[in-house]
């Protein structure tokens, strides 16, 4: 049996290559799915974590303390230190290190030194786990376990030796800590030490902590207070546990939360623990990490469907061509068991080389998923750490199992089929399953139905998203639903369309366009798969694309809006608010720094002050009203200026003449007039903290202002979003500084063209310029395409394309090449009959166009519908809470290029080999092919 | 009655892994016009190579083929395939119909191919009225027998008005009965039709329906 399923194989050899790349990119890409997910997660964990570090150091610290005076609370203390070296049940966590500060109280020493200035010393005893290592010997020298005549060497940090005012080679004896033997501790200041301080070093607390404490060493501390004689001291005692929180694996974050909160719950006032720093970045990770998940495999599926229509559409295609022989097996008496099992030893045969080829292939998908740039464009180095774990292995097996079933199922529903009622059913032929029961349309209805509740429901979609929700997989389904249906109902529509065009001309076609007219109108429905998946290639590529450039570029739209320039800085002005702050009557007065020096610089166009205050009143009857007023120069704001003035009824320096005009005249947002009423003319009376008063004059209403969120959508305590509608004021900056007084303002950048902010660094340094807040446009776009849920989605769409775009060559090429064997016969007769070569090539050329082309060009239609109805909403879903501008729909031209390129090719190779196919045919050849 | 085809010479070489296969061996004969020629010889003896050449699909390894005065081995592929356009018909052994056409839609895509503008219906339905199948004009090949599928190409191969018709093993798939109403068909064809009816065949009960016989054995006339 093996033998024979081998020389099967070989022998179509075209076929099993077919088959082995569909099985290989659906291998690679369901195993790419859970290794991208899971390597980009614990990217974006470790970076997350990272970013917390940045600007605390307790994110994997977790720290207990307890006291205990006189015996109290030593139950605890004795199971502290029972479980201190080990990891706490259930974190997942390495643990980094363990350090120790225990600490006496009691703090009363004499020095016993003859000395001038001082005589007695407030200084607490305690020791620090590791401190000789962590530490570096400023003077002296560092402190041994040696205890002579009761004086235990010890050392201090700079600041203590300073502080304490102690000496180097002083002996200290505290006035009420005694040894068990009732004599009192003395202790030898033998050095001085610099703490080093390192992440899982002994040196956790603030260091001012060590300005009043004398270390000794902790063996001497063990031995001398702790154990036996701890119950005659008051000791504070700390652990702090230093959990490497890189070691979190993404699988594991469920139960390092529970673990960690059930941790925290035991805290208590007798034993305080500290809540780490990774807790609250785990807790918003899982968040994102959700709407990831979804999103990336919301993402897969259309391509995973298309890859089995792909194997189903092979395999049947083979089938077709085994039919005889299986016909012939079955009437030698091979059962229709042995049938199946010989055609699951060849699928398992199959995926078992594709398992080989396609994880390795999967590893190169995920590593490009996670370098892509934008649709189509790689190249970001994100080092992805891709693991091939028992998870890959899931997907991939699960891969496997559904082509052995979508291969296996029509060979075993043929093998019911002996020779005598194939010939039958060959004869027979009529609508299909589908087109009877009307499935294009019940599915092409479906989706319509939920493209209608959706689109009623764009605010709860947007309100989703706050909340943390993905993509809806019901949205994106509907889509894609949408696709497939509008294409199945093109298949229904196209016969009748081909059978017009015929009608038209029937007396009048020539030979070859006659015959091939016949050939789709009769022929038709073998023909029908192929057209489908055309469709659902073209119009997926589009839809694709159309998604993955405007999530993008909406991003980039929003950035720009919201920023307003280049780059987006605030000053340090110097002022008196030391003073103000030690003498409140003061009144707080700022010196503007040198603004000339932005301008000036080589790469900006040219620099901005804008003022912003956002606590500011407007008054209206009697009710006052929260404002953000803005001060601009109206001529140097125009010029800093990066917006899009489509957003605007007219250009946005219309507006700004408009305001130049009267130094009294105001913009404002169309708020006021919506919601307050007001006309332009009204006057309108602003005020600041302070309750100084500046009254304008309304020239005109916006809806958008660059930096200016029309409405903002807050989070309630109970989960909820809402809509606030907010209002702007844009004033004269002048007129703001005369009435409020000179304070800081941001300063726009625009930058010269090709130039880029590479020079800010410099700039900023080399001017002295202490900045409290500056943002860079161009890296804050780089942030966003390096988003996680950002770049999965790109990088899985331009995946989806590029498979699909295989698909479609090889799909379309076997399917052609397949087509033409079959007819070899006839085209022997054609010949024969006196029909020219080129007749026979147009013939094949215009059975091209009304199946292919024709489908190509339907399949863009739908992929043009399809964006333009869902990617307004699929977008909601990666827009978030900052989203201010209008979505506009991005394709690129690159990509349709491409797209038709590929496929112009893949019909131009088709042509190609159909004409050597038919050129090499020997006529006399041919017609012995029907001698059998 | 004269000639409409005169072979001189005739030689046939088809290279094979390891040699030549010398098929046709210095064949000389003549097609008498308005006759049913039968060609006749066991599988292997050539017929087939012969027809084909006769019919301008195949180009011999030397020798000539005159049809009508003018040398065919000499044309070109265009006026080659024009000369089987509108002068020739052909009939094949096994089911030659195109697949998708309708009997009528056969019959009547010859004089398509053939550059017959005017009363392309008439003339299909009249020929396939004359091969008795009239009433079945609208049936799919795969509907029809092996006999009436054979008798649609016959009517085929006539529609055009070629001057002569090529029949390689026109009965090899058919009964005994059928066999002899397909030649009986062809003799009526030679005199109601003007045509000229070369036919190949290994069946010898044939024979006494044909004006000619040629007996090819390994690439030889037997009877000159």
């Amino acid at each position: 049996m093996f033998r024979l399923m081998v020389q099967k194989l070989l022998h179509k050899k075209w076929m099993v290559f077919c088959l082995l790349i569909g099985n290989v990119l659906l291998i690679a890409t369901a195993a790419s799915y859970p290794m991208y997910k899971n390597a980009s997660l614990k990217k974006m964990l470790d970076d997350e974590l990272a970013a917390y570090s940045e600007t605390a150091d307790d994110v994997g610290l977790m720290t207990f303390f307890l006291s205990t005076q006189n015996g109290s609370n030593i139950s605890g203390y004795n199971s502290m230190i029972l479980a201190q070296d080990t990891v706490p049940n259930g974190l997942e966590m390495k643990l980094k290190a363990v350090n120790k500060h225990f600490v006496h109280v009691i703090s009363d020493a004499d020095t016993l030194l003859e000395r001038d200035d001082m005589t007695s010393v407030q200084a607490k005893l305690g020791t620090l786990s590791n401190l000789a290592q962590d530490s570096v010997v400023l003077a002296g020298r560092m402190f041994t376990d040696e205890v002579e005549d009761g004086v235990i060497e010890a050392v201090v940090t700079g600041d203590g030796l300073m502080n304490m005012n102690l000496l180097v080679g002083e002996t200290l004896e505290f006035r009420f800590l005694k040894y068990a033997d009732g004599s009192k501790v003395k202790v030898k200041i033998v050095g001085v030490v610099d703490p080093v301080k390192t992440n899982d070093g002994c040196w956790v607390e603030d260091l001012s902590v060590f300005d009043t404490e004398i270390l000794i060493p902790e063996r001497v501390f063990n031995d001398r207070f702790l154990g036996e004689n701890l119950r005659n001291y008051y000791v504070r005692c700390n652990w702090f546990y230093r959990f490497d929180e890189n070691s979190i694996q993404v699988r594991n974050i469920d139960k390092t939360m529970a673990a960690t909160e059930e941790l925290l719950a035991k805290s208590s006032p007798t034993l305080k623990i500290s809540e780490p720093g990774y807790l609250s970045v785990l807790k918003r990770f899982v968040q994102t990490e959700n709407k990831i998940t979804v999103t990336l495999i919301i993402l897969q599926v259309p391509v995973m469907a298309l890859l089995l229509a792909f194997l189903f559409m092979i395999s049947g295609q083979m089938l077709n061509m085994e039919q005889n022989e299986i016909s012939l097996l079955k009437s030698r008496g091979a059962s229709k068991k042995q049938i199946g099992l010989l055609y699951l030893l060849q699928s398992s045969i199959l995926s078992l080389v594709s398992l080989i080829i396609g994880l390795p292939l999967g590893v190169v998908m995920c590593k490009l998923i996670g370098s892509s740039e934008a649709f189509l464009e790689f190249g970001a180095v994100r080092t992805l750490s891709v693991k091939i774990d028992a998870e890959v292995m899931i997907y991939a097996f699960a891969a496997v199992l559904a082509s052995i079933l979508v291969t296996l199922i029509p060979a075993l529903s043929a093998s019911g089929l002996s020779i005598v009622r194939l010939k039958a059913k060959k004869a027979r032929s009529g609508k299909k399953l589908w087109q009877k029961l009307y499935l294009d349309v019940v599915i092409l209805g479906i989706s319509l139905y939920g493209y209608y509740s959706f689109s009623r429901q764009t605010t709860d979609l947007a309100s989703d998203v706050l909340e943390g929700n993905g993509l809806d997989p019901l949205l994106y389904l509907s889509s894609v639903l949408f696709i497939l249906g509008a294409g199945m109902v093109f298949l229904r529509i196209q016969p009748l369309i081909v059978k017009l065009i015929f009608a038209i001309g029937k007396k009048r076609w020539k030979p070859d366009a006659y015959a091939s007219f016949l050939q789709i109108i009769r022929t038709g429905s073998k023909q029908q798969f192929m057209m489908l998946f055309l469709v659902l290639t073209v119009s997926l590529g589009i839809f694709d694309s159309t998604v993955a450039r405007t999530i993008i570029s909406n991003a980039e739209d929003n950035i720009e809006y919201l920023m307003g320039s280049d780059i987006v800085l605030s000053e340090v002005w110097p002022s008196n608010i030391n003073q103000v702050r030690l003498d409140p009557t003061l009144e707080l007065v700022y010196r503007e720094p040198d603004f000339g020096k932005y301008g000036s610089a080589d790469d900006v166009e040219k620099a901005a002050r804008v003022y912003y205050n956002t606590s500011a009143v407007f008054k209206k009857g009697s009710t006052s009203t929260g404002c953000t007023v803005m001060g601009i120069d109206t001529k140097e704001f125009g010029e800093a200026l990066i917006f899009d003035s489509t957003l605007l009824g007219k250009h946005i320096n219309n507006y700004l003449n408009e305001m130049a005009v009267n130094p009294d005249n105001i913009i404002v947002s169309e708020s006021f007039e919506k919601m307050q009423g007001m006309k332009i003319g009204d006057k309108l009376t602003y005020t600041d903290k302070s309750g100084n008063e500046i009254t304008g004059v309304i020239c005109a209403f916006v809806d958008y202002w660059p930096t200016f969120r029309p409405s903002t959508v807050e989070l309630l305590n109970d989960g909820t979003a809402q809509e606030k509608t907010q209002y702007l004021i844009v004033s004269h900056l002048s007129v703001i500084q005369a009435e409020w007084g000179k304070t800081p303002y941001r300063v726009f950048m625009k930058l010269k063209d090709g130039r880029d902010a590479s020079f800010f660094n410099k700039f900023i340094n080399g001017n002295g310029i202490l900045l409290t807040k500056y943002t860079i446009m161009s890296e804050e776009k780089e942030a966003v395409r390096r988003d996680t849920l950002f770049q999965g989605t790109n990088g899985i769409l331009t995946m989806s394309f590029i498979i699909i775009l295989i698909l479609c060559l090889f799909g379309y090429l076997i399917y052609w090449i397949m087509s033409i064997r079959s007819r070899e016969l006839l085209f022997g007769v054609l010949r024969a009959m006196g029909m020219k070569k080129a007749e026979i090539i147009r013939m094949l050329f215009y059975e091209q166009t009304a199946t292919g082309i024709f489908s190509i060009i339907i399949g863009g239609a739908i992929g043009f519908a399809a964006s333009r109805m869902f990617v307004p909403m699929i977008q909601l879903a990666y827009a978030g809470e900052n989203q201010v501008t209008p979505l506009s729909l991005t394709m690129q031209a690159g990509d349709l290029i491409r797209l038709f390129s590929v496929i112009l090719v893949m019909i131009l190779v088709c042509i190609v080999v159909l004409s050597r196919l038919i050129s090499g045919m020997k006529i006399t050849n041919a017609l012995k092919l029907g001698e059998d | 009655m004269g000639d409409i085809i005169t072979v001189n010479g005739l030689n046939r070489i088809f290279p094979i892994t390891g040699g030549e296969l010398h098929v046709l061996k210095d064949i000389s004969l003549a097609i008498p016009e308005h006759c049913l020629t039968i060609l006749k010889g066991r599988s292997g003896s050539g017929k087939t190579t012969l027809i084909n050449l006769l019919g301008a699909l195949d180009l011999p390894t030397s020798g000539s083929i005159c049809f009508d005065g003018q040398d065919i081995t000499k044309m070109s592929e265009p006026e080659r395939e024009k000369l089987r356009r509108t002068q020739i018909g052909f009939v094949f052994q096994s089911v030659s119909l195109i697949p998708m056409m309708s009997a009528y839609e056969n019959v009547e895509f010859s004089m398509r191919l053939a550059g017959v503008e005017n009363d392309r219906k008439d003339r299909a339905v009249k020929c396939l009225k004359k091969v008795g199948l009239g009433a079945r004009m609208n049936h799919m090949p795969a509907e029809m027998s092996g006999g009436e599928q054979q008798r649609v190409a016959i009517a085929r191969a006539i529609a055009h008005g070629p001057r002569i018709i090529f029949a390689d093993e026109p009965t090899a798939e058919l009964d005994s009965q059928t066999a002899a109403t397909v030649v009986k068909l062809f003799k009526d064809l030679v005199e109601t039709e003007n045509v000229t009816i070369v036919m190949t065949t290994h069946d010898t009960g044939l024979m006494s329906a044909a004006d000619v016989v040629y007996e090819l054995e390994d690439g030889v006339i037997l009877n000159g």
